[in-house]
């Protein structure tokens, strides 16, 4: 025991005394988790993003009026998604070059003759019920091809289709309680708690397998494959300590490192962002000592297969973005094409991190739990093996 | 002039060598490209259709108009359900991408709450059935025609179009920043540099052949970009090569500037390194590479306006005809990213220290 304790020790004074290996394991991973909150905790909710929209009234009248008013009462509201940057009498072409350079998501036209047309229109359906020949005339501008733009002219469409609605039922053209109601539910995905989905429960797992990635490949990898360029594993064989001692003494200090990850991502997630899972009952902990076995020997295969440190840092690179973008960590993986599905389909990640979820009550796992469990299982052998066979201590 | 032909040769074969640096500035665009190629392709040109799952009991109020509007909204899928239950299951299961449900009184749309970015887009589709139902069974009409127009600031592009300038500016930060922060460190700190300034050679050569490796460097890292998304992807380019090459080499001197910057606080190689790894993720993130500024909360669109990249960003849209900006704009910034990176550089290689304490 006393020389696995020692090869621990080594590795944790060699990473703890490095100020970057720190951050890249402990801090990054919590960065990374609480950016990912701020953006996307609330994409769902709303528009998503602040509207900057203008108003040009050329008409001046009382329903125009109404339609202003109506924009400049959601603006004033607390936590608006509306900013109103101008309500303008004149002046299309300046409002319109604003919104080229961007200062604008929309700008809403209020044709001359708007208020005219209204009264028109619904003198019309009063006579002729089911006939409209007169339309009041809007224009709603946005810049092609923005996204923020796109969702910021649907936002005003929607206000403009209730007033329409409510211009409607005051006119005595149709009673509210004719119109049909539309609402919009959130399905579970998780355990049924009652509780709606939270983008965070989502996460927080994936920022933890995210973290397993990182130490079981990158910090495996550079760690053993530096040490070997510089001749100093070939050292430590001269000593009485086994190969087999040693990379115990590896293993267990990655197994700890996860565990400080987890510990640190969970009190975060916990105490800042109020996430509800628990990953410390049996069947998430099983899941994750799992993924970092599995990802561990992802790593000694990378090291086996790589002559140099060199290399052995090209290949991380190359096998570690396509595993954490294609794995569903941050997302769930859907309408992906052909070729990004195969790649999908044989990463490990992806089953671990359904599985992981699963267990937490988070998501139902689009995979099997037979799958969750053989696929990475299958994986990890095949690592074993190759590097079992390949790989050289000096 | 024969002396820095082999130093840059030098120099060059050393870069080519070195499988980390041809890696971040070669590689890693290209797997981004891949990447974020194959998931956006389509996107803003033809989009799939969406799938919907339907349950309704016959026979009620509204029934057959609805079906009706469902049968002719474009773009729309409808799949038959048989309860309320098994719409909430395939919603759940990202079988569909919507479900619906409707039992005489109110349209009930039922989202899965992963699809965070989509759901928006089928909300929309939600209330364009919604309003289309409203005038089939009350006869409730428009009284406002609301007409959408686009006010164009470019030529049409798609969605992986609009992110190549930020894959292309990854390839440039990496060829530029490490430069400094990685060979020149590196190579100080093994006392090459001191050895060789002992030698004929003048600091001004060495760090000319520094810029002119980098900057064909960047330049392959971009060309290679360009070709790969041209076969692989069909995208379609109106590169304005007067601007954009000019911009590229420019953008790369900057940020050799910036790792100038970051070698008067941190003078061992393997920190810089590593500072500068950090760095290129963060302004990655918070630079509109992989998600547009103004998605960002504002507090954090505030730091893009810090970040170099952001600004590498733009100047690439404006060359690549994506996000025109004003023409005097363009070249002030471009100027001022020259000049203050010409004096950084030189300032460097005239009163820097070459050798390690």
């Amino acid at each position: 025991m006393g020389p696995v304790f020692w090869i621990f020790r080594q590795y944790f004074l060699r990473d703890f005394r490095n100020r970057f290996t720190i951050f890249w394991t402990l801090v990054f991973p919590v960065l990374l988790m609480s950016i990912m909150i701020l953006i996307f905790g609330n994409l769902g909710e709303g528009t998503g993003i602040n509207i900057r929209a203008g108003i040009v009234d050329e008409d001046l009248g009382t329903f125009s009026q109404i339609v202003v008013d109506v924009f400049q009462e959601i603006a004033a509201e607390e936590e608006s998604w509306l900013e109103l940057s101008a309500v303008e009498k004149e002046g299309l072409d300046a409002e319109l070059a604003k919104l080229r350079q961007g200062e604008r998501h929309a700008v809403l036209h209020l044709k001359k003759g708007f208020t005219e047309d209204i009264y028109l229109g619904v003198m019309e359906q009063r006579i002729l019920p089911g006939e409209v020949s007169v339309q009041a005339k809007v224009a709603i501008y946005g810049k092609s091809q923005s996204q923020s733009s796109e969702i910021a002219v649907s936002a005003l469409t929607q206000v403009l289709q209730a007033i329409n609605r409510e211009i409607s039922i005051r006119s005595d053209l149709i009673a509210r309680d004719e119109l049909v109601d539309l609402s919009f539910a959130y399905v579970e995905v998780g355990e049924e708690t009652g509780q709606p989905f939270s983008y965070v429960d989502y996460i927080v797992p994936g920022i933890m397998l995210m973290a397993f990635l990182s130490t079981g490949i990158s910090a495996v990898v550079e760690g053993i494959t530096s040490l070997r360029d510089r001749g100093i594993l070939k050292r430590y064989f001269a000593t009485p300590i086994s190969t087999f001692q040693y990379s115990s003494g590896l293993v267990l200090y990655n197994l700890c490192l996860a565990l400080l990850q987890v510990l640190l991502i969970y009190s975060f997630g916990r105490f800042v962002f109020g996430t509800e899972i628990n990953p410390f009952k049996l069947e998430p902990l099983m899941y994750l000592i799992y993924s970092i076995i599995v990802l561990m020997g992802f790593g000694l295969f990378m090291a086996a297969i790589s002559r140099t440190a060199n290399a052995a840092n090209s290949l991380i690179n190359i096998v570690f973005y396509p595993m954490m973008f294609l794995g569903g960590l941050f997302f769930p993986l859907t309408e992906l094409p052909l070729f990004l599905q195969i790649i999908t389909a044989v990463n490990p990640v992806t089953y671990l991190i359904n599985g992981l979820r699963d267990s937490l009550g988070v998501f139902v796992s689009p995979t099997s739990a037979f799958l969750n469990i053989m696929v990475p299982m299958v994986w990890l052998l095949f690592c074993i093996y190759i590097g079992v066979r390949r790989f050289r201590w000096d | 002039m024969k002396r820095s032909l082999v130093l840059t040769k030098t120099l060059l074969l050393s870069f080519i060598r070195d499988r980390q640096s041809v890696f971040f500035t070669l590689a890693l665009p290209l797997i981004f490209l891949i990447i974020f190629g194959f998931m956006y392709s389509g996107e803003w040109g033809e989009a799939p259709d969406t799938r919907l799952i339907f349950f309704g009991e016959e026979n009620l109020r509204g029934s057959k108009e609805l079906a009706e509007i469902l049968a002719n909204t474009e773009r729309l899928k409808v799949i038959q359900g048989e309860s309320i239950e098994q719409v909430q299951k395939e919603v759940g299961r990202l079988q569909a991408h919507m479900g619906l449900v409707w039992q005489g009184e109110k349209l009930k749309f039922f989202l899965n709450p992963t699809r965070i970015q989509n759901n928006p887009y089928y909300q929309e589709i939600a209330r364009g059935i919604a309003a289309a139902f409203d005038t089939e069974i009350t006869g409730l009409l428009s009284l406002i025609e609301t007409e959408i127009k686009e006010v164009n600031t470019g030529r049409v592009f798609s969605a992986l179009e609009y992110m190549l300038p930020g894959i292309i500016a990854i390839a440039v930060v990496s060829s530029g920043l490490f430069a400094i922060t990685g060979v020149f460190l590196h190579i100080k700190e093994r006392g090459v540099l001191k050895r060789l300034v002992a030698t004929p050679m003048s600091r001004i050569s060495f760090i000319l052949s520094l810029m002119i490796t980098r900057l064909l460097a960047a330049l392959a890292g971009t060309i290679i970009i360009l070709i790969f998304s041209y076969f692989v992807f069909r995208v379609t380019f109106e590169i304005n090569w007067i601007l954009f090459l000019p911009f590229v080499f420019i953008s790369t001197l900057g940020m050799m500037a910036l790792g100038v910057l970051i070698t008067l606080f941190i003078k061992r190689a393997d920190s810089a390194t590593q500072f500068s790894g950090l760095l290129t993720t963060f302004m990655i993130f918070f630079s509109g590479v992989y998600l547009p500024v103004e998605f960002l909360p504002d507090y954090m669109q505030r730091i893009a306006v810090f970040l170099p990249l952001t600004y590498v960003n733009q100047g690439l849209r404006h060359a690549m005809n994506i996000e025109p900006m004003p023409l005097q704009s363009f070249f002030l910034m471009s100027f001022l990213i020259f000049i203050v990176s010409l004096g950084l550089i030189f300032t460097m290689a005239g009163r820097g220290k070459w050798q390690d304490s």
